[in-house]
């Protein structure tokens, strides 16, 4: 089961970085952004799953040696990255949305006045 | 400008009326029991600000202007931000750290509650104005608006 | 007792951010009362940095700082925390002292653009960000500052956004930057995996005896990561792109600070989590790296026809030299790379700013249009000869300081190992030195010197708001340079012995005995040894002495002006009717453009340079292939032989 997770989300930030290096569609690349983030958030949130484990909230006085629950700190670690991955999203689009008025096109080999 | 307003079906406008209060009350909820159960400032605060979305469905973008004040919007934000840093300071002028627990120490009700109220605040502002952004973006014709990718990174 | 000083990194950090929250709020009408609260941001940072120099740096303590008092419990560090030992005080120096310049530049430097509040509120937000991720005691949080800074900077890139190429420069940034993001949340998440905790303390402890694959992939993640923040080989084209069409206070900060926070990374990296510097692998691996930046980039930088961009390739060259010393992991190595990242910060700072005055009084930054602006701008002239001398390491300034060091530091190396591999990176670093001081002649004769373009003819010299910051850093230049010694003494050696102390790091946050108890020894303090030609004050002598003696020649030689002069008008001056054939030989606008400098060396190289013209391809895919590629080589790498 959790092998699993590994294989899913490796693939899926495999599959994020392809779409990053061949999409030339600059939105292709937003989403291939957000699949890289979605494997990661996937990798933290299962390193800290314990099978058969609970939610983690408690109160002080029911906490006790024997209480087996899931890692709390890779749940924070991912929201917060949720987070970052939304706003990276957010102003990708709104770069893009801007580089389309100034030059005219979405693909991204024609978006190359800066080289050499 | 009452000309060009177009009114939308009734079907999405009644929907967007009972829904509205629903989602504002519970992105609320979320917000204000953050510190002791699942979820917190950030859920809540985007549920409540998903709400304009439902206005924009029941009203189109003409509601969504008359409804909102962007400017408030992003003070607002301001405020709450500011809100945070200070709640977390006043442990540093108590004589303890930064960020410390300095209301009621050692019992369930504490300063979480308050910092996850900014968050929530913060979050329900910023967002909102991020939306509202999107939204002109979608009616470039009959309002003519520049996206200010600076405002949103503040965001 | 409780000391309120202990407060003072904190507290630095959230001046920067509510001065940025306080000026979106306030500072949306009123153009004084946003200048007052960025300046008094940016003061109270400066003074309570510059207050922790004498229990730190001078007495050695370390302060450890837990967030809401959450401290560790049973040997578990459960709070976030903020730790200060020298070497995090050292860049938080540097990153202080940049951002107080930048932002009284930008004062008058942006004086034509709109929305400046937006401006100010997203430069406080990228220093405290900066800020906090050098005083930071935790992984995590060094993510989500890291993360902060690039947003903020990306924003920053695209401010002037009508300026052609700069939404482009900030996309790529943003793109290919977000990959070195995730590369080091990922190396966060496999970390964690294994150790169950995210204090940088903690994890010096725990990882140098946690000995398998998931480490090392977590170290290659974690070093490319950083290496993407300080802009290392294959992602040198992002710095050059955002470098180019930023506002030129946001170069110094992309330069001067955003990289030194890659590099404080890596040392922190290298030297106290994994302590692993000792292995000949990882000294062959970061100092190949820096060879490989500080060479290429500076071949680089002889095809730049952009003044900013030139100046881009020549910043990551600089850091190359950093990391390259950093890799040979010799105590001396590791000061020269902090002085030389001091330096870095303070000379291309300079270079940066008067750049940016060159474009604020001619608008233009074309190498090839620009010439003889020295007689119109003196000032920023010899402003600008002074930071092209410094970083080229020319004697009483810092560059020569710090290179000194820097040569020393691999030819001891290469003395001490017997290796061939230092004795190329000794040999690249001077001849990378030749070849920056051989791009700043080409620059300083085509944008100061030679024939004015009569398209500049009403060019004024920048306000004194402008020039007062580049005076400040112009001293910067001269200071270390002529007092290398005291640098050595009060800066230098306590950050590289506190880089070094790994267990002293580990017991200050954690209690004594800490460390300890994971069987890692306690540190002996390393001497720092230096030898040769350590008298700047003599090259300074001999300095003067040749020009004197240069003068002496010129003036005993005589006046005669080389001047190109038409020979048919000199004869016949009477007669006008050769004129409309031969008149505009004369007056013929002959200034040696940027391309033409060196054009010799440059048809010779012709191949490379070609090869490398196709390779910066300007594509984001490309990009972000070369930095996906960058993450397969290190993961190999480390699998194989760490």
């Amino acid at each position: 089961m959790i092998f699993t997770n590994y294989l899913v989300c490796f693939v899926l930030i495999a599959l994020g970085i392809y779409c990053m290096v061949t999409q030339k569609n600059l939105f292709k690349i937003t989403v291939g952004m957000g699949l890289v983030d979605y494997g990661v958030n996937l990798l933290i949130v299962s390193v800290g799953f314990h099978a058969g484990g609970t939610a983690p909230i408690f109160n002080i006085s029911e906490l006790t040696r024997s209480s087996f629950f899931v890692d709390p700190i890779p749940q924070a670690l991912t929201l917060t990255s949720i987070v970052i991955g939304a706003c990276t999203t957010a102003m990708t689009l709104c770069l893009i949305i801007m580089l389309y008025k100034q030059y005219g096109t979405l693909q991204s080999d024609e978006i190359r006045r800066l080289r050499g | 400008m009452k000309k060009t307003y177009k009114k939308t079906p009734i079907i999405s406008r009644c929907a967007s009326d009972l829904f509205l209060p629903l989602a504002c009350v519970f992105g609320c909820y979320v917000v204000l029991h953050g510190s002791t159960s699942p979820g917190g400032g950030f859920q809540g605060g985007v549920l409540v600000a998903s709400a304009i979305l439902l206005v924009y469905l029941g009203y189109g973008g003409m509601g969504v202007k008359h409804s909102f004040n962007e400017h408030m919007l992003h003070s607002s934000e301001t405020v709450a931000e500011i809100m945070y840093v200070v709640i977390a300071l006043v442990g540093v002028f108590t004589g303890l750290n930064f960020c410390v627990n300095f209301v009621f120490a050692g019992q369930q009700v504490d300063t979480s509650i308050l910092m996850n109220d900014a968050v929530g605040y913060h979050v329900m502002a910023g967002i909102t104005c991020l939306l509202i952004m999107m939204l002109s973006v979608l009616e470039p014709d009959d309002h003519p608006h520049e996206v200010d990718d600076k405002e949103e990174a503040a965001a | 007792m409780y000391d309120f000083m202990y407060n003072f990194p904190v507290l630095a950090i959230m001046s920067l951010f509510l001065g940025a929250f306080l000026n979106s709020l306030v500072g949306r009408r009123n153009a004084k009362v946003r200048s007052a609260v960025v300046v008094l941001a940016m003061l109270a940072a400066l003074v309570m940095m510059l207050s922790l120099v004498k229990p730190v740096l001078l007495d050695g303590k370390i302060i450890n700082y837990w967030l809401g008092n959450w401290e560790p419990v049973e040997g578990w560090a459960i709070g976030i925390s903020l730790e200060v030992d020298a070497l995090s005080l050292f860049f938080a120096l540097i990153v202080v002292v940049a951002v107080f310049v930048s932002g009284i530049y930008s004062f008058t430097y942006m004086s034509h653009d709109d929305s400046l509040v937006n401006y100010y509120t997203l430069f406080l937000m990228l220093s405290g960000s900066v800020l906090g991720l050098v005083l930071s005691g935790d992984l995590f949080n060094m993510f989500v500052m890291i993360e902060i800074m690039t947003f903020t900077a990306v924003a920053l890139t695209a401010f002037r956004n009508h300026y052609e190429g700069a939404l482009e420069g900030a996309f790529k940034y943003l793109v290919v930057g977000s990959l070195g993001s995730t590369s080091v949340l990922i190396g966060i998440a496999l970390i964690y995996s294994q150790t169950h905790t995210l204090n940088l303390a903690q994890l010096s402890a725990v990882l140098p005896q946690a000995d398998n694959p998931v480490t090392m992939l977590a170290f290659a993640f974690l070093f490319v990561g950083f290496g993407s923040k300080a802009f290392l080989f294959p992602f040198h084209p992002l710095a050059a792109d955002a470098h180019a069409v930023a506002p030129a206070s946001i170069s110094l900060m992309i330069s001067g600070v955003l990289t030194k926070c890659g590099v404080y990374g890596i040392i922190r990296l290298c030297y106290c989590l994994f302590q692993n510097m000792d292995q000949s692998f990882v000294q062959y691996f970061v100092t190949g790296v820096g060879v490989i930046s500080m060479f290429v980039c500076v071949t680089m930088a002889f095809n730049q026809h952009n003044f900013k961009r030139l100046l881009a390739f020549h910043s990551i060259s600089q850091v190359g030299y950093v990391i390259t010393v950093v890799g040979l992991g010799s105590a001396l190595g590791l000061s020269a790379g902090l002085f030389h990242a001091m330096n870095h910060t303070i000379f291309k700072g300079l270079l940066f700013l008067t750049a940016g005055a060159v474009q604020h009084a001619t608008g233009s930054l074309d190498l090839d249009e620009l010439g003889g602006l020295s007689k119109k701008m003196p000032g920023t002239c010899a402003l600008f000869l002074i930071g092209a001398a410094s970083i080229s390491g020319l004697p009483p300034f810092n560059g020569f300081a710090s290179k000194w060091m820097i040569y020393q530091a691999t030819f001891q190396q290469a003395g001490e190992t017997g290796n061939f591999f230092f004795v190329v990176v000794c040999v690249a670093a001077l001849i990378t030195s030749v070849l920056t001081l051989a791009s700043f002649i080409k620059v300083s004769q085509s944008v100061f010197f030679g024939q004015l373009n009569p398209k500049f003819a009403n060019t004024h010299e920048v306000s004194l708001g402008m020039r007062i910051p580049m005076w400040i850093l112009a001293a910067l230049c001269i200071l270390p340079g002529l007092f290398p010694d005291k640098v050595q003494q009060w800066l230098l050696t306590p950050a590289t012995q506190a880089a070094m102390n790994a267990p002293g790091y580990i017991d200050a946050a954690m209690g004594s005995g800490y460390a300890a108890s994971f069987a890692i020894p306690a540190y002996q303090p390393q001497q720092i040894f230096l030898s040769g030609a350590w008298q700047p004050v003599m090259w300074l002598l001999l300095l003067i002495s040749v020009t004197l003696a240069v003068c002496i020649v010129a003036l005993l030689g005589g006046d005669e002006k080389a001047t190109v002069t038409s020979e048919i008008s000199s004869e016949t001056d009477a007669d006008p009717k050769y004129d409309s054939f031969f008149s505009g030989e004369a007056s013929v606008y002959s200034q040696v453009g940027g391309s033409d400098l060196f054009w010799g060396f440059k048809h010779n190289w012709r191949h490379y340079f070609s090869f490398m013209h196709n390779w910066h391809s300007g594509v984001v895919n490309d990009y972000t292939l070369y930095g996906a590629a960058a993450i397969a080589v290190a993961l190999v790498l480390c699998v194989i032989f760490l």
